[in-house]
Parts: structure tokens; sequence; C-alpha cells
């Protein structure tokens, strides 16, 4: 065992090469289109038109840094961590919802330094989740070990993200929480019962709340209310359609001058297909979905369950993401606050982002990708139980 | 082993289920960028263009010599951004200034800061005074209201000539459209071309860093200048205006002169109209002292309707869209086809008994009187129907239809003026010989007056119709010419000769008939007294239009003058005591201006004449009596015998002087004839001609190498104010003015 640990350590040195040129392409691109897309609301709002870019730019070589040193820094050590690490974030959520005054509850002050709880929040559900599903005693298939237990751990974040309110943060773990689960091998069918409560109490929720009814209204409607409750959608659209095949060109987005509303942030995926058009929107969408299926390939050579499980939970955050931004900006659903991933501008964002690509890089180190057959890799992953036992 | 499961999940699950995600996210934007490419684009741009108009500066419209007639001058326009404005009390306090100091209502002006627009008009064609209170108010503020409130460029219409010409050259609506007249008709030439700048802006109004605008320059509208020239318009308006508050006509008075060699207008009106300034305002005395006297209440319903029938009424062209019955003026082109057609010799005789029996109908003379044995020169001076009928006889229906036609009369003229109406006449298949007999004498149809102008122009013009035009010329803002009305002649309907002789008759018909008489001049001409179809019955009713047309010089015309009055309201409402003089008199002022010279030799006037006694006998032989001696007869009354005559006998009178013969009828009893001597010192001869006769004295003119153009009163026999009798001779001493 010590053996293969060693013979696998030798071959430590290459993280996965696809994978981190994936990760620096968007990162590249975004950073490019920030550049552009923020231009005019940086020059109206702070009076400098480098001021996203600046600050991003910063943020990007941070987050290299700390990509850097994730993807060298042993998986096997959040094992101890994830459980503190989860209860200082779950203590973060409380405190934001104590100390902010902000309408929406999201920042933290610290020393003229400000970030987000819940971006940090993700990546400690993740670990703590992948720690308590990786568990070889756990009876996945049990309803109440292998899906309630689970789903409280990630509710309890969902329910703090949401009530701060950020709703899609809080779907956005919900989400995050159920992929792992059914990845971990939960039976599906014990979940339907709990769907159809879901849909229900949506629907149920749907009927009582008239704001509610008026949103799902003016998604399907954006016409109706083109200044008031349609006009995000409905600006976002206008800058995707003048778009066309090809675009109008780098810079020359017309849409970013104050007709969206947050042009360098969740709409910064509008002004891109403006300017580029849909051949390159295509492109970024297809280095997305490499970017995922590569990922979920190093997962299903990951060394153990515990880092296979990590991976799933950092690709599909990465993924559900990426597909709720670009649905929401395109009009397929309603318009709802969530960023896109490597474009957007946000620090904390960025930096946690980099850091969970570190964390997959990482455990890329140790995956059988190339030389190893399918069959080796499942029995890798057998020894590695095993080992989990002893550590654990 | 549960593994296998949940690495094919892993494995396979996820990365199928995110890729379709991804391929139906590609799909929906395929749908968005490619397929509704076109709507998106469009609403975009519509969203971010900017176009901005701006306006071309409207032509102007000036007289032949260049005399503006309307003008545009800059004046300014309130602009707002209503999205500029931040709060409510930015709101209110703009909508308060605005409306205090632009004198709108505040409700309108608060609903437009209302809006979420960056370009809302607030007022335009503001004066100087107003756009810089605007001005101040924003510099006042710092830069509070900078991006929301400012003041442009606009352009405002002038007519510095108020009501000269006014029906003529018509108004512009509030966005510089030509509502009537020529400002209407002419609309393409006046209102240019607008420019536009065409910009890409930012949601809060800036322009975008990289070049997005488009120019296209303005191009300003065209000059019109008429072949109306404003001195002889003046000249027009001035008479008719007296007239008709001397004559106290209750409809409207009108006048046209026209260039006979060319078929230039050369000045057109009608009375009462308006101030081009306030097109929507009556500015007439006459009228708004007799709406107040019938309705009393200004406020009143049936005071405003009444108000707002009148001034649409006199808004129109009465020249050019008002049809009349031409009355005995007609009896120019009867005669003119019987001459043409050598139909009667000049030597034949007619007889009248006053009435003619003509099957179905009898026609009588209007005058009443019998004209006894008459040539066809003496039945055109005495206007006499009877002779016209026979006359009409012999031209037949067919030929008369067909010169009707030729002279012009069943079609517009086309002078180049909105609102021309077209004639009313019979169908040559289905008119009958009593229809004939009838419009021999300018009754039973009807015509515009600038049609029987046109059709007595071309007599006077040796029977060439020439095509009447208003329009000389449009010329672009660099001078040059667009363009160019040239004098066109139409058709030549009757001969030379025949003119010539007709010419002749004209001016008998005015030395014989005094009142269109002018000294030193030789005036062809023939006055009308038709009567009015009454609305109400579709009869002939009481009401009249008396109407008188001219040209001069005899020998070599120049112009030709109507003059017609519709319902005088004076005791004596004949053409040939109303508007022959009105037309003699502005002839007189006309030639005067054209510097045709008057020519005194032979002329008869200062002949003195010893007034005889004619108490006692009959109307008819009175009248005969005097106008043997060359004085004009003015019967009053309708009684059979003359009870007083005024100047009395063996008064010394010159001839074409007029006594005033007063039956024996009850009317008579208790008149009060005394009247006051007008002033006549510093006027022009025409003018104290006029002045004494309107006062119903005679005059005596008195003066060495006497030049109508340059000699004014200096003196005069009885002073001004006197009380005297009427028909009282006035000698009135003229010399050259001095300058």
């Amino acid at each position: 065992m010590k053996n293969d640990l060693q013979s696998r350590s030798k071959r430590i040195s290459s993280v996965d090469l696809p994978f981190l040129a994936a990760v620096l392409l968007l990162l590249a691109i975004g950073l490019a289109t920030l550049y552009s897309a923020g231009y005019a609301k940086a020059l109206q709002k702070t009076g400098n038109s480098y001021f996203y870019i600046a600050r991003q730019g910063a943020f990007a070589a941070g987050g290299l840094v700390v990509m850097f040193l994730a993807s060298w820094f042993p998986y096997k050590a959040y094992r101890k961590l994830a459980p503190f690490l989860y209860g200082a974030s779950v203590v973060l959520l409380g405190a934001v919802l104590l100390l902010s005054n902000d309408s929406e509850k999201r920042w933290l002050y610290i020393g003229g330094f400000q970030f987000q709880p819940s971006e940090v929040a993700k990546v400690t559900v993740i670990l703590l989740l992948a720690l308590y599903l990786s568990n070889p005693k756990l009876r996945v298939r049990s309803f109440w070990r292998g899906i309630v237990f689970p789903a409280v751990i990630f509710g309890v974040c969902a329910l703090l993200v949401g009530v701060e309110p950020h709703l899609s943060g809080a779907i956005l773990v919900c989400c995050i929480g159920l992929i792992m689960i059914i990845s971990a091998g939960a039976n599906v069918l014990q979940m339907v019962p709990i769907g159809l409560a879901c849909v229900a109490g949506a629907v149920a929720l749907y009927f009582s709340k008239e704001y509610m009814q008026q949103r799902v209204y003016t998604w399907l409607h954006p016409e109706s209310d083109p200044t008031g409750a349609g006009y995000q959608a409905l600006q976002s659209l206008y800058a995707i359609g003048s778009g066309g095949l090809t675009g109008l060109g780098y810079g020359n987005s017309r849409q970013k001058y104050l007709y969206l509303p947050e042009p360098q942030n969740d709409f910064i995926f509008s002004v891109f297909c403006e300017e580029m058009g849909w051949i390159a929107a295509v492109l970024v969408l297809c280095i997305f979905a490499f970017l995922i299926i590569r990922g979920f390939y190093i997962a299903a050579h990951a060394p153990d369950r515990f880092s296979s499980l990590i991976v799933v939970g950092i690709v599909s955050r990465v993924a559900v993401q990426t597909i709720f931004n670009i649905a929401v900006v395109s009009g397929a659903l309603p318009v709802t606050g969530i960023s896109l991933p490597f474009f957007s501008y946000g620090g904390t964002a960025l930096l946690v982002l980099l850091g969970e690509m570190g964390i997959v890089l990482q455990i890329s180190r140790y995956a059988t990708i190339e030389k190893d057959p399918p069959l080796k890799s499942e029995k890798s992953e057998k020894q590695t139980p095993s080992e989990q036992e002893a550590t654990v | 082993m549960n593994m296998p499961s949940s690495n094919n999940r892993v494995r396979y699950l996820w990365p199928i289920v995110f890729g379709l995600l991804f391929l139906g996210l590609a799909g929906w934007l395929f749908r968005i960028q490619v397929i509704l490419h076109d709507k998106y684009e469009s609403r975009a741009l519509d969203q971010q263009t900017w176009e901005i108009t701006v306006d071309a500066k409207r032509g102007s419209i000036k007289d032949v010599n260049g005399v503006v007639l309307a003008r545009s001058a800059s004046a300014y326009q309130v602009l707002m951004a209503p999205s500029q404005l931040d709060s409510e009390e930015e709101r209110v306090e703009l909508a308060t200034f605005l409306s205090e100091t632009l004198g709108l209502s505040y409700d309108s002006v608060y609903e437009k800061t209302t809006k979420k627009s960056q370009y809302i008009v607030i007022k335009r064609r503001i004066e100087s005074a107003e756009a810089d209170a605007v001005v101040k108010f924003v510099s006042e503020n710092k830069k509070k209201y900078s991006d929301a409130l400012w003041v442009s460029e606009d352009t405002k219409r002038y007519y510095p000539l108020g009501n000269l010409l006014s029906t003529v050259v018509g108004f512009v609506g509030t966005d510089n459209q030509g509502l009537e007249g020529l400002e209407y008709y002419y609309e393409q030439y006046l209102k240019g071309t607008p420019g536009k700048i065409t910009a890409i802006r930012t949601a809060s109004g800036s322009s975008l860093p990289f070049e997005t605008e488009s120019y296209q320059d303005a191009v300003d509208g065209y000059d019109l200048y008429l072949t109306v020239d404003v001195q002889m318009q003046y000249i027009l308006e001035k008479y008719i205006s007296n007239a008709r508050v001397e004559h106290n006509v209750q409809s409207r008075i009108g006048g046209v002169i026209m260039n006979v060699k060319t078929g230039a207008i050369l000045a057109m009106s009608s009375k009462p109209d308006y101030d081009l300034n306030a097109p929507f305002a009556i500015n007439d005395e006459m009228t708004l002292k007799q709406l107040l006297k019938e309705y009393k209440d200004v406020a009143s319903p049936e005071y405003i309707k009444a108000y707002n029938a009148q001034q649409v009424e006199y808004r129109k062209n009465k020249i050019i869209s008002e049809l009349y019955d031409p009355g005995s003026t007609f009896k120019i082109f009867t005669a003119a086809m019987a001459l043409e057609e050598n139909l009667v010799s000049l030597t034949e005789k007619f007889y009248c008994r006053n009435s003619i029996n003509m099957g179905a109908i009898t026609y009588h003379c209007a005058s009443g009187r019998s004209h006894k044995e008459e040539t066809f020169r003496d039945a055109m001076a005495n206007s006499c129907n009877v002779a016209f009928v026979q006359i009409a006889e012999r031209i037949g229906v067919s030929r008369f239809y067909d010169y009707f036609t030729l002279f012009g009369f069943r079609s517009k003229t086309g002078v180049g003026l909105p609102g021309e109406a077209a004639s009313i006449f019979f169908d040559k298949e289905t008119m009958s010989v009593w229809n004939l007999y009838s419009a021999s004498f300018g009754q039973t149809f009807q015509i515009t007056p600038i049609q029987l102008i046109a059709g007595v122009s071309a007599i006077a013009n040796g029977g060439v119709y020439m095509q009447p035009y208003i329009l000389d010329r449009v010329v672009d803002q660099n001078g040059n010419v667009i363009l160019q009305n040239e004098a066109e002649a139409v058709r030549q309907i009757i001969s030379k000769e025949s003119c010539d002789t007709l010419n002749d008759f004209l001016e008998y018909t005015v030395v014989k008939g005094k009142r269109g008489y002018l000294e030193g001049y030789r005036i062809c001409g023939k006055t009308g007294t038709s009567q009015k179809v009454d609305s109400s019955s579709a009869g002939y009713g009481n009401k009249v239009v008396a109407s008188f047309v001219c040209f001069a010089p005899a020998d070599d015309p120049e112009i030709a003058i109507l003059v017609l009055v519709d319902e005088p309201n004076t005791e004596i409402q004949f053409g040939s005591y109303i508007a022959a003089p009105l037309g003699r008199d502005i002839m007189g002022e006309c030639l005067e201006y054209l510097n045709i010279e008057p020519d005194y030799e032979g002329d008869s006037s200062s002949r003195s004449v010893t007034v005889p006694g004619v108490v006692g006998t009959s109307a008819d032989q009175a009248a005969a009596a005097m106008e043997e001696l060359g004085l004009i007869v003015k019967i009053i009354g309708d009684g059979e015998k003359i009870a007083r005559q005024l100047p009395v006998e063996k008064t010394v009178l010159c001839e074409g002087n007029t006594v005033l013969l007063y039956t024996d009828s009850k009317d008579n009893e208790n008149l009060n004839t005394t009247v006051t001597v007008p002033y006549l010192i510093g006027k022009p001869a025409a003018e104290c001609n006029s002045l004494l006769q309107q006062a119903g004295l005679n005059i005596k003119v008195v003066g060495e190498n006497l030049n109508y153009a340059t000699t004014v009163a200096v003196k005069q026999s009885v002073a001004a104010g006197t009380q005297v009798e009427k028909g009282t001779l006035i000698t009135v001493h003229f010399e050259e003015k001095k300058q």
C-alpha cells in the first residue's frame, strides 16, 4: 500500500493538463470580456473605467497563486479540516445575518476587506458531504443515512444562504448537494416523494404569493413591462439578440452602456454574446462543457471515494452555476442573481473558484487517468476505502 | 458493493446530463441570436438610437418687388429629459418653474416630468425673454438640471403685414406646416428638407466613445415671389375696407386686379379678413360690434358659435372660392360673341319698351325705364336686358355655350391657389332658350370672380386669354431660380377687331354712366347688379351683389379691376351707384401708381352747367333732362313726380356732377338733407372726389397743368365741418405736391 502510494507520488508532479488548460482559457476569456463589459459601468460608478478589470486582474493573480498552492496541498488533509471548515462557514453565515446592515446580507467586512461567506460555504459543504458520503460504513441506499442526513448538511447552509436572502445561492447549494448524494449511490426512487413534495411546495408558493406569479409572468412576457420588472430580462435579450452569428466586434457592445443592469457581473455573458456572436458563445460553452466533462472524468478516476466526491461537488458547482447563469440571461429562466464562473466580477468568488480548481488539480495528480485501464482504476478505488478507514 | 452504480453516475450520467443541457443552451442561444436577431436588434437600436431632426428653415413669401409677406425667424423651444430627474422634489420644482415662466398648466408640465423619456418638448416658439429665463434658471441651480432641461433653437412664422393679402397668403400650423392659402398650396417649395443627426447613445444619453453619429444637412425651404404688388394690394384694400363701412355691407366685399397683358394677379382681397399672426381670431371691429350687439355675452355659447362660424368664413378667399351670378357685367361676353359672329350691325336699332315677351317668359329691364330706340352701343351703355335677350336669340344656345367654354367659365382658372370653386352652368344638351336669355345678362348661372376677371382681361388683351397666375417665381436660398412662371397665352377667343369695337362700347358705357368715369383717363367698364339666390327659397331674393369690372387705359389696356360688393345695405344697391365709384377710385390710384399719366386734353369736366328746374315733372322726364346736360341723376324714393331737387334750380354745377331728385313718396318727407363738408386739403383728386361723393356733395376741380399723380388739394371753397345742403358744389384747388 505504501508502495502504491509512492508509485503514485512519483507521477505526482503531473496535474491534469487538459483541465488546467480549460481553466486558464476560461479565465483569460473571462478577464478579456470583463474588461470590455465593465468599462462603461466602471466609468459611470467610479470615474475609472479600469476599476473592475484592475481589481479582477489582481484577484485572478491571487487566485492563480491559491490554485497553485491548492494543487500541492494534500487533499487528504481535508478529511480532518472539513468539519472545522464547515463549522466555521456556518458561523460566518450566521455572522453575516447578524452583522450586515444591507438589505441583502451577503457581505462581511473585516478590516476594509470584504467577502461573501456564501462563496466559502459552498466549498465547505462539498468537503463535509464528501467526507460523510465516503464513509465506507455508510449505507448509502438507506433513506435516512443516504439521503436525509446528508441533506441536513447542505440544507443548513442552504437555509442560512436563503434567508440572506440569496435564493439562487441556496438553490445552487441544494443542487450541488443533490448531485453529490446521487453520485454517492443514493436510491433515486426514494427521492421521488421528496421531489414531489418540493414540486408541491413550489406550486403552493406560486399560488400563495402574488409576487411569485408576477415574477413568472414577467419571465414569460418580459415585453409586458419593458421599463419595470421586465427591464433586465429584455435588455439582456436585446444584447444577445443584437450579436447575431458573428457579433458586433470586441468592445463594440452598445447594451453595456448602462442599458444592461449588471454588465460586469450577472449579465456579462450577454455582453459577450453581443460582441462576439453565437459562434464564439458556443465555443465558450464547449470549453465549459469540456472542463465539466473532464472534471467528471477526473472524478471517475480519482484515487478514492472522498476525493472523487470532492471533484464531483466542485465540478457540479461550476456546471450548475454556468447553466443557471446562461439560462437566466437568455431568458430561459426567471431573472435571479447568479454569476458566471470565470467571467463575472467578484473577488471572493474568483479566489474560491480558482482554489477549488486547485483542489481538482491536486486530486488529478492522484487520478489514474492516462495509463490505467478502467479496471485498474476501479481496483485502485477499491483500495481506498480501507485507507480511509485507517485515517478516519 | 454499490460502487459500480455510483461510479457510472459520475462517469456517464452527469457528463451526459450536463452535455445535453449545454447543447440545449446552445440551441436556445441560436434561437435568440440568429433566428430572432432582427427583432431584438431593431428593438435595441430603437432604444439606443437618437434621431434628432434639424428643422429646415421655411421659405419666405414675398411680393413681386421682394416685400416680405411671410417669413420664418429664429425663436426658441424648451426641451426636457425627464429621465434625468432623480427625485419628486426636482419634478415638482421644475414643473412649478416651467408652468409659471412659460404660462403652461402645472398639471400638464408635471405629467411630462414623470415620463421615462430623454426628449420631450415643453414649449415651442418662445421669444428670447422666456428662453433667457429658462437658461438662467438652469445655471442658477448649478448643475442639478443641466442634463434635464435645455433650450434649443426653433423657428417662428411672422407675417409682418398682418391682414394684408391674408386670405391669399394663408398661415402655418404648430408644426410649421402650411394650413391655408399659399402656405398650404406651395408647401413642397416652402417647407424644405429637414436634416437629421443620428447617434447611438448610452442609456443616460451621452455619446458612445466610438463614432456613431451621422449627419444629414437640412435644406432650407425656397422663397416664393408673387405677382402681387403690395402697393396695389394696399390701394385695393384701403378702398374696399372703406366702402364696406360706407355701404354697410352685410356679407363681404372683394376685389381683384389683373395685368391684362400677362394674366398676373396684381392684387386680390376680400374683406373682412383676418390677421395672419392670429388666424383664429376676428380682428374686424364692425363684426365684433355686431356680434356683441346680437348676443350680448361674449361667453355665451351662441356668441362663441357665431364667432367661430364668422372667423372660418373670413379666412375664405372670396375671389377664388365663392360663386356668384355675374349679372350685367356678363353682357360684355354676350356682346363679344355677337360682334365676333357679326350678328349685329353697329347701326342697327333695337327698341326697348322696358319688357319683351319671349314665349313663356317676359324679360324686363332692371332700370324700370324704357330705353326706346337704341343702337348696340347704347344697349350696352343702358345695360338693356331687352336688347340683349334679342341678341342672345341670334347667338343661339350652342354658340353661346361654346363661347362660354372658350372664355374659361366652365373650367377652373388654375391661378395657383387652393380652394378654387367650380362654376355652375347648364348642360349643352338640356340648356333651353330661356336659360340662354337669362344667361345673356348674367343670371341663372354662377362663376367665380377670378373667372370673370380672367375673361374680361382676355377682351382687354385683344381677345387673347392669358393664363391667370399669382406665383411669379420660386427661388432657393442661394438665389437660384427653381421655377419661373411666364405669361402664357392660352388661346385667341375673339378677334382684335371685335375687341376694339367692344372696348369702344365699354368706354362709352363708363362715360355715359358717369360714376365709373375718371377725369383724364379712358376707362372701359361695365357694372352689374345681380340678385343673390336666397338659400331658404332657392329662388332669387332681395339681396344683391353689386359689381363693377373695368380696364384701362382704353387705347392700350394695362390692368383690369373687378370689385364686388356682396349685400350692400343702403337705399340704393345698384352696381352703378355702389361698385362703379369704388372701381374708379381704385383704378385711379393704381394708374397713378403705375405712372400712367392722365390726359386732360379735350376734357370737358370743367364745363359749367346750369341746373334746370324739374320739380313737378315726372321722374323719367326729370332724369332725361338732367342727363341731357351731362349731369348724373340720383332718384330717391319711388314716387311718380319730383317733389324736390338738390341743388335747386339755376345752381351752376360742372358736367358730371350729381343732382338729387326726391320724388313725392312719403318716405321723403322730413328727410335730413344737410351734410358735413369733409376735410380735403392734402388729398389727391381721386380721394377728394370720393369723399365729396360719399357726402352727397359735388366737386369743381380747379388747377393748372393738373397731373393726376402729383397734385393734391390745397384749398376748398367751403370749410371742412360746415353744414350744407346735399348737392352743394365745392370748388377744390389742386396744386403740385411740394416735395
